[in-house]
């Protein structure tokens, strides 16, 4: 198997939540913190990120702003908002329960049941 | 907060498209340079890594329209095509590509000419099959048009068989009415109102036949649905014509022996029996 991991359907959302709530990021920042964060185990496809990031500004739960990045580049800036900051507690308690779950789930023996 | 951020993006949305696009351009511009810059950084040559840098950006999700272009029949002929677009092969993520180029010269020069400009671009792209439409079409098609002769060839036989038996169903119903038409003529009976009686008759029996055929066809055919191509199993053209063609039929093997019968001396057909 292969080291890295692809990402579960509907986790990006949530990822690039959790990568903005840690410090207003540009697109590549994003990407390079969540890649920072997971050690790099994680298999993320660049060009899903935009839409995932348009999709979570329209939401309101993110907002953008132009700035300028550490190599004198033109970036578009992501912050969370309070209601993304909301957002990325629930869902990240959520996750955390059905994690929970599943790996009770999944480490149940013959004896238990 | 979100209702004025959602109302805020759908005005910028509708009022600022452009603005929104061009802006949406410079974004993912500068995630590929920075993306280059990083793999630069990390000992890629630079032409590469802008290469790279397109390449494992893959697909994005959301693009911009630039045309509008027909539907293709990609993978088989006989399904209506699904929806379709084309992506710039760099953002489809995908590592193989067909080239169509259409040609007056021989196909054979042409495929070797085009084999030489991919190995000149990247020797390390390998230009597969080089096939012409028509092989391409005659592959699709193979096994359906064997299909379709087959069900053309049965069809026919049936048909024609069907066709025999009615004629020589007909004709021997009449024919046996030889003595009663005898009798009607030898009372003074003029041959066209016997003509008229037969066929009277005759098509009376054809019609309900065919309106028991075409209720019989419409439950059948439809278990024919899978081997046709652009026709309903309910096909009104098809089913006229032969309903028509058994209709003529029919008609003609009652002429004929009714003829005969008219044109006899009465005496004559009454002896026939």
């Amino acid at each position: 198997m292969s080291a890295r991991l692809d990402l579960l359907q509907g986790t990006l959302d949530l990822l690039i939540l959790k990568a903005v709530s840690l410090g207003p990021l540009h697109g590549y920042g994003v990407l390079l913190r969540i890649q920072q964060i997971s050690a790099g185990r994680l298999e993320i496809q660049q060009g899903s990120l935009y839409p995932a990031l348009y999709r979570l500004e329209h939401q309101g739960w993110i907002s953008s702003e132009w700035g300028e990045s550490d190599n004198k580049r033109k970036a578009k800036y992501y912050r969370l908002t309070p209601a993304g900051r909301r957002q990325l507690r629930t869902e990240a308690e959520k996750w955390n329960r059905m994690a929970g779950l599943m790996a009770s789930i999944l480490s149940t023996t013959p004896e238990q049941v | 907060m979100t209702l004025v951020a959602r109302l805020r993006s759908w005005w910028r949305a509708t009022r600022h498209p452009a603005r929104m696009e061009s802006e949406m351009d410079a974004e993912l511009q500068a995630h590929m340079e920075s993306h280059a810059e990083y793999l630069i950084a990390a000992g890629v040559p630079a032409d590469e890594a802008h290469r790279r840098a397109r390449l494992e950006f893959g697909p994005v999700g959301q693009a911009k329209e630039v045309g509008v272009a027909g539907d293709v029949r990609q993978y088989k002929l006989e399904t209506t095509p699904p929806m379709q677009f084309y992506l710039p092969l760099w953002q489809t993520g995908e590592w193989s590509a067909n080239i169509v180029a259409r040609t007056t010269s021989p196909p054979d020069r042409l495929a070797s000419a085009m084999r030489t400009l991919v190995r000149n671009l990247d020797p390390a792209v390998a230009a597969g099959a080089v096939r012409t439409g028509d092989e391409i079409v005659a592959g699709a098609t193979a096994e359906r048009r064997f299909e379709t002769f087959l069900l053309t060839a049965f069809g026919g036989i049936a048909l024609f068989l069907s066709l025999v038996g009615l004629y020589a169903l007909m004709t021997y119903s009449v024919e046996q009415r030889t003595a009663e038409i005898g009798i009607r003529m030898a009372l003074g009976a003029q041959p066209r109102s016997v003509m008229r009686l037969v066929l009277h008759q005759g098509s009376r029996l054809a019609l309900a036949g065919i309106a028991l055929g075409f209720a019989c066809s419409w439950l059948v055919t439809r278990t024919l649905a899978s081997l046709l191509f652009e026709v309903k199993p309910t096909d009104l053209p098809t089913f006229f014509a032969v309903a028509c063609l058994f209709c003529a039929i029919a008609l003609a093997a009652c002429c004929f022996p009714a003829r005969r019968a008219t044109g006899v001396d009465p005496l004559m057909s009454l002896r026939a029996e």
